[in-house]
This record gives C-alpha cells, sequence and structure tokens, in this order.
C-alpha cells in the first residue's frame, strides 16, 4: 500500500503524457503504412510504399539538405554569439539586469509574432529595415528580402538565430554561474592570462552546458516552423521548404497522408536519435538532487 | 581584471550593442507600424517617420478583426490548460523530489523524450486523434494538448523547486504528530506556492504562444487564438492591412513580455537547478 | 518519559546492509549518545527510532510496546534536526506551538506551555519573530523549544550543533545537559564529535559500519577501550599505537618493537610470547623519564597550546605524541626519553584488534 502512493501520484500525468504524446506516435506508424484518402479514411495496408514515395521524391531531398543547413546554420550561430554574450551578462557591470532583460526578451514573444512583424519589416518596398539601411545610406535601392529563396532563407536563419539566443544563453549562464571562483583566482595567481583562463578553466568546466545547449537546440530548431511557415511558407517556388514545413503542407494542404506520416516517423527517428543522446548528456553530470546517497541504487534500475 | 567597473560597463554595452540593436528592432517596427496612418503604409522612399499617431488604429483593429474573440480564445485555452498541466505536475513532482519507486528512473526518461517530441512531428497523428474523439474546432482539444505538452516541463520546475525545500520541515510535522496529509497541506504546500506561481506563468505563456497545433486544429474563425488569428490576417491576402496587424501584434505581446522580463530570473534559476544539472 | 529498546534491528536499502543487528537498551531517564563517524549508521538508527526510517527486521520497543509499525505521528517521540527544521513560514511561537495546535489543546494551555519553554530557553523576546531573523544559536534553541513544549516520551537529537561555531557549540552543550538534569527525558542524541559525546552522555553507544563497538559510560571507554577502534576513536589527540611482539625475561613483560626496543608492560598470563601485538599509549599519558631509562625520541614539532605542550616525534618510525602539562623548553632535533606508566598502557591483539 504504501510502496503505491508514488505510483498513484504520477499515474495521472502519466496517462495524459502517453494519451496525447505516446498514442499519436503508434497512429502515425500505422498510417504510414496505409494508403490513405485525401479526407483521411485509410485504405488498406501497403507496406513500405509511403516510404518508397518519400524517398522518391526530390522534394523530400531538398527539404532534407535544406533542414541540414537550416539546422547547423541556426545552432552554430546561436552558440557563437550566446557564449561571449552570457560571459558579458555573468560579469558585473551597470546596467547588467537591463541588459539580461533585454537580450530575454525575443524568448517572451511567440515565434508567429516575432515572424509576422520581422515578415512587415523586410517588406521589399516599404519594410522598415529598407527604410533604416535607405536612410543610413547604406543602399539606395529597396531590396525584396523574402523574394527570392537566397535572401530570404538567409534572413530566417538569422531570425532564427536571434530567437533560440535567450534561452541557450540562459543555459550558458547557468552554467558560468556554477563555476567555481576559487579556480579562477589559482589560475590568476598561477600566471595565467585572459586568454588562458577561457581555455583552459571556462571552456573544459563548461563543455556539459555546452553539449546540452547544442542537443536541445538541435531538436528545437529542426522541430521549429513557424518562423518560415510565416515569413515565406516554404516559398517561393518551395526555396525555402524544410521537413517540417513540406510535412505540413503533404498533410494538411495536399491531403498526402500516408506520405506525411511517412515523413513524420523518419523525423521522429531522427528526434528519438538525438534525445537518447540528450538523455545521457543528462544522466552523465546529473547530481541527482534526490534526498538519500541510497536512491541511486535503486534510481538507475 | 584591472579595468574599472565603469571601463567595463562601457566596453560590454558597445560590445552588445548589434544584438541589442537587433532585439528592439522589431518593437520599434510593430509600435510605429502601429500608430501610422493606413495611407502612410506603403510609402516610397519607404521612412520611419510619420505625419500623426493614429491611436484609433487600436479600437479600429479590436471591432474589425474580432480580436477580443481571439483574446478570450487564448485566456480559455492557456489559463485551462495551466490549470490541467499544473494539477496533474504537482502530485508527480512531489512524488519524484520525495520518494523512492520502481521506475523513477524510467519515468523521468519518459518525461525528456515527450519534451523533446514537438508538436509538429506528431500533428498529423494528434489532428487524427482529435478528429476520432470529436474535438477538432473544439478549444478543449487544445486545452488537453498544450496540457501535455507543457507538463515535463512543469513536473522539471517543480521537482528542481521542491527538491529545494528541506525534506527535514515534513519530517519535523510527522514528528510534531501531523498525518501526511496535514503535513503536506500546512507545511509543504504553503511552501511550494511561489514555485506553483512561477511554473504556471510560464506555462501561460508557452500555451499564449503555440501555433502550430492552433493552426491546425480550429479551422473556423470564431476558434481563432490570438497567433493564428494575427497570422490569419498576413497568410494568403492579397492586401493586408499592416498597422492592424501590428497593432494586434503589440497588444498581444507587451503584456505577456512585461510578465516573463519580470519573471526571467525566477527561469533561470530553475533551469539552474533542474533542467541542466 | 519511557526506555527505548532495540532488538536485532537491521536496516537495508535495497540490497546494501546499513545496519547489521543493533542491541541496545536504553533505560529511563537515561542521556545516551551515538558517535561514530559519518556513515556509520547511527544517523539511521535514529531515525528509525523516530519512525523516518522503515525497520527491516528486529524490533524497537518504547516501554513495552513494539513500534515498528507505529507512524512516527503517533510515536510521541521529539525530535531536533541537524538543519533545524524550523517552519519558515511560522513565527517562533507557531513553530513552538505546532505539534500542541496539531492536538488541539486549549489555547491557554498552549500559551502556559510555549512561554514556559520560551522562558527555560531565553526565547521570551524573539516569540513573534520569523526564523529567518534569528542568529543560528537562536534558531538552535527555538527547534529545542517545539521539542520541550511537547512533554514527550523520548527527545532525538540529530547532531544539532554542527551547524554552530566552536564556541556556541561549547555553550549549547552545557545547556543541553543542564536540562537533561532538569527535564530527566530519556534522550538519543547523535553526533560525530566524540568530545561531545563525552561531555553529555550517561552512555556513549560507538558506531562503526553498521556495527556497535562499544557501549559504556565515558570514562568506561576511555580507560578500557573494546578494540582498536574506540581506542582510535575515543580521546584527543588520538592514542598512540605500535605494532610489535610481546616477549618476556626475568625482568617481566615487554613489547619489542621492530627497532629492537623494549617498551616493559604489565605481566600477561604466560603462553602470549611471540604473539604480535599492538600497544596503545594515550599522549597525556606520557612522561619523561630519568636519564638512562625509557625509550629515546628526537623532538619534531613543538606545539604549545598554553594549559600543554604537544610534542610530536617518531618511535620506531611511527609517528607518535606526547603531552605534558608542566611547560619544557623542547628544540626541534632535541633528543627526550619517554615513560609510560603501567597502568596507562593498552594492548590489542593485531589480528582482531580486540583489547588483550
Amino acid at each position: 500500500m504504501q510502496k503505491s502512493i508514488p505510483m498513484m501520484m504520477i499515474l495521472p500525468s502519466l496517462a495524459l503524457a502517453i494519451g496525447i504524446i505516446g498514442y499519436p506516435i503508434l497512429d502515425l506508424a500505422f498510417t504510414a503504412t496505409q494508403e490513405v484518402s485525401r479526407f483521411g479514411q485509410l485504405r488498406g495496408f501497403v507496406g513500405w510504399d509511403n516510404f518508397a514515395e518519400v524517398f522518391g521524391d526530390p522534394l523530400f531531398w531538398e527539404s532534407l539538405w535544406r533542414t541540414g543547413i537550416w539546422t547547423f546554420a541556426v545552432v552554430v550561430g546561436t552558440l557563437g554569439i550566446s557564449m561571449p554574450v552570457a560571459m558579458i551578462l555573468n560579469d558585473d557591470f551597470y546596467g547588467r539586469g537591463l541588459a539580461r532583460v533585454i537580450i530575454m526578451l525575443p524568448w517572451a514573444i511567440s515565434l508567429t509574432m516575432t515572424a509576422v512583424v520581422w515578415r512587415w519589416a523586410l517588406n521589399g518596398r516599404s519594410g522598415l529595415l529598407n527604410a533604416t539601411l535607405m536612410q543610413a545610406g547604406l543602399i539606395d535601392q529597396p531590396i525584396e528580402w523574402l523574394a527570392t529563396a537566397g535572401t530570404a532563407f538567409t534572413v530566417e536563419i538569422l531570425v532564427g538565430i536571434l530567437v533560440s539566443i535567450p534561452f541557450t544563453t540562459t543555459i550558458l549562464l547557468g552554467g558560468l554561474s556554477a563555476m567555481p571562483q576559487d579556480a579562477y583566482e589559482a589560475a590568476v595567481v598561477d600566471g595565467a592570462s585572459g586568454w588562458h583562463q577561457f581555455r583552459y578553466i571556462t571552456l573544459p568546466l563548461m563543455r556539459p552546458f555546452i553539449n546540452i545547449a547544442i542537443v536541445l537546440n538541435v531538436i528545437y530548431v529542426f522541430n521549429s516552423l513557424p518562423i518560415i511557415w510565416v515569413m515565406t511558407e516554404g516559398g517561393p517556388a518551395n526555396g525555402t521548404d524544410i521537413l517540417v514545413t513540406y510535412l505540413y503542407k503533404l498533410a494538411f494542404r495536399f491531403g498526402q497522408l500516408g506520405k506525411a506520416a511517412a515523413i513524420s516517423l523518419i523525423m521522429f527517428g531522427v528526434l528519438l536519435i538525438f534525445t537518447m543522446l540528450y538523455v545521457a548528456l543528462v544522466s552523465r553530470n546529473d547530481t541527482d538532487a534526490a534526498p538519500d546517497q541510497e536512491d541511486e541504487a535503486d534510481d538507475h534500475v | 581584471m584591472t579595468m574599472s567597473k565603469l571601463t567595463r560597463s562601457v566596453l560590454y554595452w558597445l560590445l552588445l550593442s548589434p544584438l541589442v540593436v537587433v532585439i528592439l528592432f522589431p518593437f520599434g517596427v510593430m509600435f510605429v507600424t502601429a500608430v501610422r496612418p493606413r495611407d502612410e503604409l506603403f510609402v516610397y522612399p519607404p521612412t520611419w517617420g510619420f505625419s500623426d499617431f493614429r491611436w484609433e488604429n487600436f479600437s479600429e483593429m479590436w471591432v474589425k478583426t474580432n480580436f477580443g474573440g481571439a483574446l478570450m480564445n487564448s485566456l480559455y485555452v492557456s489559463i485551462s490548460a495551466t490549470a490541467i498541466a499544473l494539477l496533474l505536475s504537482i502530485p508527480a513532482a512531489y512524488a519524484m523530489s520525495r520518494y523512492r519507486f520502481a521506475g523513477k528512473g524510467a519515468y523521468r526518461i519518459f518525461l525528456l523524450m515527450t519534451q523533446m517530441m514537438s508538436p509538429i512531428v506528431l500533428v498529423l497523428g494528434l489532428f487524427r486523434l482529435m478528429m476520432s474523439l470529436g474535438l477538432v474546432n473544439d478549444l478543449n482539444s487544445l486545452v488537453i494538448t498544450y496540457a501535455a505538452f507543457n507538463m515535463a516541463f512543469t513536473i522539471w520546475m517543480l521537482q528542481s523547486y521542491f527538491n529545494s525545500i528541506p525534506r527535514d520541515l515534513e519530517e519535523a510535522a510527522w514528528m510534531d504528530g501531523a498525518s501526511h496529509l496535514t503535513s503536506l497541506v500546512r507545511i509543504f504546500l504553503p511552501l511550494a506556492v511561489p514555485a506553483m506561481v512561477v511554473t504556471a506563468i510560464f506555462t501561460f505563456i508557452n500555451s499564449w504562444n503555440e501555433f502550430v497545433l492552433a493552426l491546425t486544429m480550429m479551422r473556423s474563425s470564431d476558434d481563432f487564438t490570438l497567433p493564428v488569428q494575427i497570422y490569419a490576417q498576413v497568410a494568403g491576402r492579397y492586401q493586408v492591412e499592416w498597422h492592424h496587424v501590428m497593432a494586434g501584434t503589440v497588444l498581444a505581446t507587451v503584456p505577456v513580455a512585461i510578465v516573463f522580463s519580470w519573471l526571467q530570473r525566477y527561469l533561470i534559476r530553475g533551469m539552474a537547478l533542474g533542467a541542466v544539472k | 518519559m519511557s526506555s527505548v529498546t532495540i532488538r536485532g534491528v537491521k536496516k537495508k536499502y535495497g540490497s546494501m546492509p546499513v545496519l547489521h543487528g543493533i542491541d541496545l537498551d536504553i533505560r529511563d531517564q537515561e542521556f545516551v549518545v551515538l558517535v561514530g563517524p559519518s556513515g556509520c549508521g547511527k544517523s539511521t538508527l535514529l531515525r528509525m527510532i523516530a519512525g523516518l526510517e522503515t525497520v527491516s527486521s528486529g524490533d524497537i520497543l518504547i516501554g513495552d510496546r513494539v513500534i515498528n509499525d507505529v507512524p512516527a505521528k503517533s510515536r510521541d517521540i521529539a525530535m531536533v534536526f541537524q538543519n533545524y527544521a524550523l517552519y519558515p513560514h511560522m513565527t517562533v511561537y507557531e513553530n513552538m506551538s505546532f505539534s500542541l495546535r496539531l492536538r488541539r489543546e486549549a489555547k491557554e494551555m498552549i500559551d502556559r506551555k510555549v512561554r514556559e519553554a520560551a522562558d527555560i530557553l531565553n526565547l521570551g523576546k524573539f516569540l513573534e519573530r520569523s526564523p529567518r531573523q534569528l542568529s543560528g544559536g537562536q534558531r538552535q534553541r527555538v527547534a529545542m523549544g517545539r521539542a520541550l513544549v511537547r512533554d514527550a516520551q523520548v527527545f532525538l537529537f540529530d547532531e544539532p550543533l554542527s551547524n554552530l561555531d566552536a564556541k556556541l557549540r561549547v555553550v549549547m552543550r552545557t545547556e543541553i545537559k543542564a536540562l537533561h538534569q532538569r527535564l530527566k527525558t530519556t534522550s538519543v542524541y547523535v553526533t560525530h564529535d566524540q568530545i561531545e559525546a563525552m561531555t553529555m552522555a550517561d552512555r556513549i553507544v560507538v558506531m562503526n559500519a553498521g556495527r556497535i563497538e562499544q557501549i559504556g559510560t565515558p570514562l568506561q571507554l576511555y580507560d578500557t577501550p573494546a578494540n582498536l577502534f574506540v581506542a582510535d576513536f575515543i580521546g584527543s589527540p588520538s592514542m598512540n599505537v605500535i605494532r610489535g611482539v610481546l616477549g618476556g625475561d626475568g625482568d617481566g613483560a615487554f613489547v619489542a618493537l621492530p627497532d629492537g626496543a623494549r617498551l616493559p608492560v604489565p605481566g600477561l598470563a604466560s603462553g602470549r610470547t611471540g604473539q604480535q601485538v599492538v600497544f596503545g599509549v594515550r599522549p597525556e599519558h606520557t612522561a619523561l623519564a630519568a636519564d638512562h631509562t625509557g625509550v629515546a625520541v628526537e623532538v619534531e614539532v613543538v606545539e604549545p597550546t598554553g594549559a600543554n605542550i604537544q610534542v610530536y616525534t617518531k618511535l620506531a618510525a611511527t609517528p607518535f605524541c606526547a603531552i605534558f602539562t608542566e611547560r619544557h623548553d623542547f628544540q626541534p632535533g632535541q633528543t627526550i626519553r619517554l615513560h609510560f606508566p603501567q597502568d596507562k598502557i593498552h594492548l590489542f591483539d593485531a589480528e582482531t584488534g580486540q583489547r588483550l
């Protein structure tokens, strides 16, 4: 009886998670092996046909390739900016509180709203980005930012970086604030320069936090629909489609549900790999907050 | 090292300034567009300047775009989802924080995995699920999915805060003659209130901002939540009333941004305590 | 007030045994201290008495009643926690009256008891403050007060002084002892500090690795430690111990050290000659020997503490400490001769560590 109390306490949350997150996965797996009508009726088992169709579709490969670029560019860009920003925000200076609030601001706004505002700001004729650049004398013709796939995709990547910075900085800041101050004092006494301190103390000690920031960002960016969807809907001419936008179009525009289910499953597989990686990273530096040392024994069953 | 705080501050602000400008730029765009007269939207050459503050853009927008309806929908969905997520998370987080039990590690990993599963990957399966439950075009479909997708986060946040409430307070209460229920109600919960409020607000913001599921499940404009409603005024229209759209985004984002700014340090703390460690 | 009896109590976490079978009788009105290094199981045992840990096997009795399955709230035991465990959202008064309010005692009665306890503990001025506004020592007193108001059968203390600074610890130590002399409530007190154990206990239970090493009054433990562990644990600085071989000749019994020196020891039953033993003597029981007697050692470090002088040397290549209460002007490198009074010498079996 005593033993079942914690079970009873987690059961409701477990049930909801299984119903809303677990069941759709199974349903997708089933749907992916079925022929599906435009209106969602299943018309019998077709085995791997849906997958074969996906793999024979050049748009899938283009989207996959673009997803790779999108994820890589956004994650690398985000980390490259967030690391110095976190180091600055971790140091003591006038207005640090204000700086933290401003840097975190994009996190508070829904991606949809951000994308809507940027879509307007990037308007090819009267957008205020063009206004800014022209008034500053940097260009004398407005640029049609979203009219060609190349510039549109670049701009979308930049917006992607911008909205990923707050979360990443937060993780890195958490790591930096846990950094042992005496290690730096010891290093200074040992004659280490600023660069040496960064290279031999900060970076190695931050490694777990950087790893987690990378994996989480990869997962989030890989999954992110609103920016590209709102700004270009994958256009022009599918030129900015990534897997999620392509998947969404297949499912809810073109009614190719079997194919969409197959892509969902492929993405699920990719996510699973990253999630395992994340779980491995988290459990490696998991200093369990559970009450007793002895917990460890049953924890890792 | 030897730099004075003043020099350091100036240097840091200079280094941060490009980022600060880029972050604040969209806010500037929002405000400047929202209060502009309609016929100064599409001028050539484009310019920041405008002739007149048109505050009535906001009231016009409110009426023309059914902003109030979408606002009520967003409030209903976000508040209900937050309440359900919290109601289910509090006991789970308490169990994770206070009990040893078989499968605790497995449950923790399961939660991590649900957090990684974004709605977009499951959206087709979810849509089919809601179809079969007859919940498409029903705001309650969003309520339960938001609750489910936020639960990993809320359990995590709550657990990390609960861990910081010393266990011996409850033990002391038991020694003082309190039953488990009494110690929960009179000792634990009063101490956990701040954590629950903070977690609730973040869950609310997450639900408030969600887009993909709302776009998929809500097919009739009466049921749109704010993000979908604003998106709907931009997508697939020949003529976009940008001053109304921007007025809408200002109203939909600014209150949330203010609350978030006020609370962001708790998020940093929660992350440092729970997520990363 | 009541006795506490522990019979063959074992504790396992999963498959890991923590206590290997503890037998202990705590008499009514007694103040018993459980002492041992961290991880020895002393806190676990205390928490089992409290009802905060389950008993894997064996019985715990309060008076004549087996309480293994009685929940903590019904055991009528008061406990002072290491970190005080004061309810942060209640005032001192509310903290102290919490248990009485749970029992729905009359208001006047609660008020009288709280004020009584506050008087004893000098907390009168702080009753309306919140724990946050108190110093460490004051919080400690509130934790005691919370236990005091209850007239519980047994008091449990879980390292209550370990968060106080050294000076305050000595003060509180005396206060707790005085309090017990006045109330005479059966008390079980856990600490890792042997001085606390020595100064406060009626009887001490020395624990190590989930077992009881010895039970006795403080002076019994000091004078006749049952084994090397207790010998080493009780007393500060620790007892000097040197391995050697037991021998005997016309002058009597001796321990031959590896370097050939012979230390005379009290006569032992014959037949032990040739046995490997550990020779032990407390630093404070060494004396300076006259010329040509005793053993010669070279002074390495001299530490005057004011009350005495601690001299660190080596005897048969083993570190050796000697304490003198008289003042001597020793210099490093100087050779001195030491003598060990026969009745202060301890001998242990080198194999088992048990006292001979």
